[in-house]
């Protein structure tokens, strides 16, 4: 797994690596356990969200989709999730499973922050390979995701953040994906052009 | 399928080599991690390290930055500690020698980041003991360059005094305190710089006295400590 980005380190602390925060982790029970015993001696009394990280390929070794593993981490710590969209698309696109399922297995009520991004593609693989890079627009697909998963959280709907790191546009035009967001999660309906 | 350490072990050795790693890291996707990572790393050096970057260029900074991290890859996921020998390394590079306040730029880099980072000093009742010692501020730090390094590294924050630079290549002192949030660098002169080493740890005032007097005679001690205490340097105890 990529820069798994959590919020806090509960995740990433107990893989406190020599890699600057990229993780190679898999989804067991006894990931699920030592991330637990490091969230209750590091964490308590703080409710933490934990975020999705982009993937790009295939690990071996996981008894839980991701989904269901985040979920597992929910019901024995009491964090919250942060769910950024764009690395459902990502990650989903990479290793062929469907967002709406992925975002569908995730429990209800524990959406603490909503994440959007701009991807791109891999200069050799092309659509084959994206990125999580933050440097380019909000693509359609993410709009509809992220549309789809504001009337799932029906009316407890989460703060969102658009992530923009690289190639930044101009202020308007940032403003103006801002305003969409704002726009989406009021509840008015956007045409959305993919 | 090998345990979860010995495959953390073996992804993070293949995230510092290019493509010499087991089969399965060999693949376009991985290159995205190990992309990734390397430039997680280099971009966490450029922003400890500004001065440096801005003296040898955007792209031969990268270059010295990838080749530290396959010398010196970090010890821990906390990035602003990463680079601590950054300066040491730059000073044992051949190529160096034709910038030869380099190392020295990256030092006080270093030292800014460590006074910026550097603990809030206890807030304690003044009631001063009856023998007071003096002791360096928790965010101070300071150097004794043989290079007219702090200078350069002046005008290059500044960038008001980069067109008047042109040092004499005399031997300098930097002195970094910080007030609030925000840290403050002078230069300073070797009778300032031997006040502040006689304070490293705490001491006496009269072995401080004696100290600075064995090393510059001609100093006036009243003005030094003065100087010290008004810069946040120093602090009685």
């Amino acid at each position: 797994m990529l820069s798994a980005a959590t919020v806090v380190t509960a995740w990433s602390a107990y893989q406190a690596t020599r890699w600057s925060g990229d993780q190679a982790g898999n989804y067991t029970e006894a990931s699920a356990t030592r991330t637990e015993s490091v969230r209750s001696s590091t964490l308590a009394n703080r409710q933490i969200l934990i975020e999705n990280p982009s993937l790009y390929m295939k690990l071996e070794g996981h008894e839980w989709p991701e989904s269901l593993f985040l979920g597992e981490l929910v019901k024995r710590t009491g964090c919250g999730l942060l769910i950024d969209v764009n690395n459902v698309f990502v990650s989903a696109s990479n290793l062929g499973f469907n967002s709406i399922s992925y975002l569908d297995a995730l429990p209800r009520g524990v959406i603490g922050e909503i994440h959007l991004a701009g991807h791109s593609e891999d200069p050799l693989m092309g659509r084959g390979l994206l990125i999580d890079s933050h440097d380019s627009p909000i693509s359609g697909e993410v709009w509809k995701l992220y549309d789809w998963l504001l009337a799932r959280c029906g009316a407890d709907r989460p703060p969102t953040l658009i992530e923009r790191d690289n190639d930044i546009p101009a202020f308007g035009v940032l403003m103006a994906e801002r305003d969409k967001a704002a726009a989406m999660m009021a509840g008015q309906r956007v045409v959305v052009h993919a | 399928m090998p345990d979860l350490a010995s495959f953390q072990r073996d992804f993070a050795s293949a995230l510092m080599t290019d493509g010499q790693a087991a089969p399965s890291f060999r693949s376009q996707a991985f290159a995205v991690y190990r992309n990734t990572s390397a430039r997680g790393v280099v971009e966490a050096l450029r922003a400890s390290f500004p001065t440096v970057d801005m003296l040898v260029g955007e792209d031969m900074f990268t270059q010295v930055a990838l080749d530290f991290r396959r010398d010196q890859p970090p010890a821990g996921p906390v990035l602003s500690d990463y680079g601590a020998d950054f300066a040491g390394y730059l000073a044992r590079q051949p190529w160096t020698c034709e910038l030869p306040y380099l190392a020295d730029v990256a030092r006080l880099d270093w030292l800014w980041l460590e006074s910026f980072l550097a603990p809030d000093e206890p807030t304690m009742p003044r009631e001063l003991a009856s023998t007071p010692r003096i002791a360096l501020h928790a965010a101070t730090r300071f150097a004794w360059l043989p290079t007219p390094a702090m200078t350069i590294w002046q005008a290059h924050r500044d960038p008001w005094e980069m067109g008047q630079l042109d040092p004499d290549w005399i031997a300098e002192g930097a002195l970094f305190t910080r007030a609030g949030g925000c840290v403050s660098a002078e230069l300073i002169d070797a009778g300032f710089h031997s006040l502040l080493l006689a304070c490293t740890a705490p001491a006496p005032v009269p072995e401080v006295v004696a100290a600075v007097a064995a090393a510059f005679p001609q100093s006036h001690f009243p003005q030094l400590l003065n100087r010290g205490v008004a810069s946040g340097a120093l602090v009685i105890l």
